[in-house]
């Protein structure tokens, strides 16, 4: 079967879950209710699934490494660590916390410039050593979340009631005002990506061949690190900490597809993680009556998944 | 080499200074002159919370960072303990098992479970590692820690599914403030079990050497890595079940006296010992004072430090490689 019509399938698949989702026992009398409580979540998912795709594949590209995901090396403990860390420094002034606009731009930028320094470290210590990275981001993830859980006990109770709504996230509890910032985040973002996907198409090739040929790979690197922090805080403030789902979804674009360039790999991962979450989301509400954890699911199937390509790695 | 004496001496000498901190720091106050002034309040406060606590993270110390020790001998891998092998997970997952099965078990039923799940977990891990034979030092912590994950999701899927997520939240992380008398004396199992793996480390010396020069010794090579499974597996087990999980001293404390000491395990199994029940005092101390009056779960403390120092250890050892 040609890619191209691997891809149409898929997208068709997708989009008639999504319909089954949105229309599943819809009264019609009541339509602008269930649309008005279905649709957000519909959104959330889409702009999630982007996010988780491409911040997962271009991390794998950058750092050359194909079981990475931004997860495995702390960036999502680390979003916890800075909306703790907010919450907990600007308590006192609730206007800031109040408003998801604020809290969302503060998070982001600081979490922005923290990630930047540290990973561009990270990654040059660690230069063609892949285990010792994947080793290092779990024990800096260790780190963070015990700095967290630490200044979650002593805040103010109040106070982290706030907190665990904004960390609990999940798709049921979309909120509309971050969906909206998220998607005006998205929108800006993707046309920079976009326009540079062939310099990650040639970055493939290796550090050295990509300099040969005219991209400026440090200056990319940079730019990278700092696109993928912002698609971590906007996929985690939708979903919360689902640590798998770009791994199982680049990984398996990557065996289903043919093509190697990044087009085609990053449309196809952001399917695959959008048809996964539609449908375990269509199995939690429909057959599970929400008394699963789809986040838990996803990850008992991700981190399996994660031992057999490690395993598998090292066989080669 | 430094001087044996001295440093014994030494540790001892901190071991002392740090459990004297410990009786005489806490919200309620405690001090000398009420003791000898046979105060009655002083003395009960002293008998049923301070000294268990003190004893508790004394053996819970010298536990960790055996057990540490021992898995590091066997596996011939530095970065191999309790927290990276799935050990800790696996007995997590057992005690939830036993929450399952039994409503009302009680604290030996916990043990039997987590300890035959630490066995079985840690088992499994060990004979993955020994088929696909890496050489590779950092590839067998990161598989071990995320078979640990693994474990962990499928932990945390049936403690939702069964509805028993908050009596399991105890376990995940190790706090000493609720061990007072009557609930610390199940670790005195653990003391028993570590004097057991001092009278055997004989083999476990020569066993660490590798199978063919142990076998060409005459040791019975299986039998002692077995001996070695169910040592460190027991250990773990009380552990987690009285106190909770606590990462990094069985990582921590054996690098840095292997890194000074050598691997000869009769001389460094109790300098281990000594320097692993000086560190998780510290750490207990640090986490009662940390916001005091109030207390902070000592695990935290762990955590945040055991992975500074282990980030030091993973680029020395690499630099030293």
């Amino acid at each position: 079967m040609s890619d191209h019509r691997k891809i149409v399938i898929l997208i068709c698949l997708t989009i008639l879950l999504v319909m089954a989702y949105i229309f599943y026992q819809m009264p019609l009398h009541h339509a602008p209710y269930f649309l008005s409580r279905r649709l957000p979540r519909v959104f959330a998912m889409i702009l999630a699934s982007a996010a988780i795709s491409i911040s997962t594949g271009l991390f794998q590209t950058i750092s050359s490494n194909r079981i990475l995901t931004p997860d495995l090396l702390g960036y999502s403990s680390m979003y916890a660590l800075m909306q703790t860390l907010m919450i907990f420094l600007v308590g006192g002034m609730g206007w800031i916390i109040q408003s998801p606009l604020v809290s969302f731009l503060l998070v982001s930028s600081v979490m922005v410039l923290s990630s930047m320094v540290l990973y561009t470290l990270v990654l040059r210590k660690t230069a063609g050593n892949m285990y010792l990275l994947l080793l290092l981001g779990m024990v800096i993830s260790t780190f963070f979340r015990s700095f967290s859980s630490f200044f979650q006990l002593i805040m103010d109770p109040n106070e982290f009631s706030i907190l665990q709504n904004r960390l609990l996230t999940s798709v049921n509890s979309a909120n509309t005002q971050v969906i909206f910032i998220s998607g005006v985040v998205i929108i800006v973002v993707l046309p920079w990506i976009i326009r540079n996907l062939h310099k990650y198409d040639v970055l493939l090739l290796g550090n050295t061949h990509a300099i040969n040929l005219g991209v400026d790979v440090a200056k990319l690197n940079q730019m990278t690190l700092f696109m993928i922090a912002v698609l971590v805080s906007v996929a985690t403030s939708m979903l919360g900490p689902i640590m798998f789902l770009g791994l199982l979804s680049v990984n398996l674009a990557r065996q289903i597809m043919t093509d190697y360039r990044h087009k085609s790999l990053l449309l196809t991962s952001f399917v695959l993680a959008l048809l996964f979450l539609v449908f375990g989301q269509l199995m939690l509400e429909r057959i599970f009556a929400f008394s699963i954890n789809l986040a838990v699911v996803i990850n008992v199937i991700g981190g399996s998944y994660l031992i057999y390509l490690i395993v598998k790695e090292k066989a080669l | 080499m430094v001087n044996q004496r001295k440093l014994y001496t030494g540790l001892w000498g901190t071991l002392f200074i740090l459990a004297l901190t410990s009786i005489f720091i806490g919200s309620m106050e405690l001090s000398l002159p009420q003791l000898i002034q046979l105060d009655q309040v002083a003395w009960m406060l002293l008998v049923t919370s301070r000294l268990p606590r003190l004893v508790s993270v004394v053996i819970t110390g010298v536990g960790l960072s055996v057990a540490g020790l021992l898995m590091q001998q066997l596996s011939q891998n530095r970065f191999v303990s309790p927290s990276t092998a799935a050990t800790q997970d696996s007995a997590r997952l057992g005690i939830l098992v036993s929450m399952i099965f039994f409503s009302s078990s009680t604290m030996y039923v916990r043990v039997g479970f987590a300890f035959m799940f630490a066995l079985l977990g840690t088992g499994l891990f060990i004979s993955v590692i020994e088929k696909i034979r890496i050489k590779n030092m950092i590839f067998v912590p990161l598989l071990g820690m995320t078979l640990g994950m693994v474990i962990d999701s499928l932990t945390t899927f049936l403690a939702l599914r069964f509805d028993v997520m908050q009596a399991l939240s105890a376990y995940m992380v190790g706090n000493f403030s609720l061990l007072i008398r009557g609930r610390y004396e199940l670790l005195y199992l653990a003391i028993i079990v570590v004097g057991l793996g001092y009278v055997f480390s004989h083999r476990f010396s020569v066993a660490s050497m590798g199978e063919a020069v142990a076998v060409n010794l005459g040791l019975n090579y299986r039998q002692t890595i077995q001996l070695g499974l169910l040592i460190v597996s027991l250990i773990s087990a009380v552990i987690v079940v009285t106190v909770g999980s606590i990462a990094y001293v069985g990582l921590i404390v054996p690098n840095i006296i292997s890194m000074t000491f050598g691997d000869n395990l009769k001389r460094t199994l109790p300098t281990t010992a000594l320097v692993g029940a000086n560190f998780l005092l510290l750490a207990d101390i640090l986490s009662r004072v940390v916001i005091y009056p109030y207390q902070v779960p000592v695990g935290l403390i762990v955590g945040v430090v055991g992975s500074l120092l282990f980030i030091v250890i993973l680029v020395q050892k690499r630099k030293l490689a």
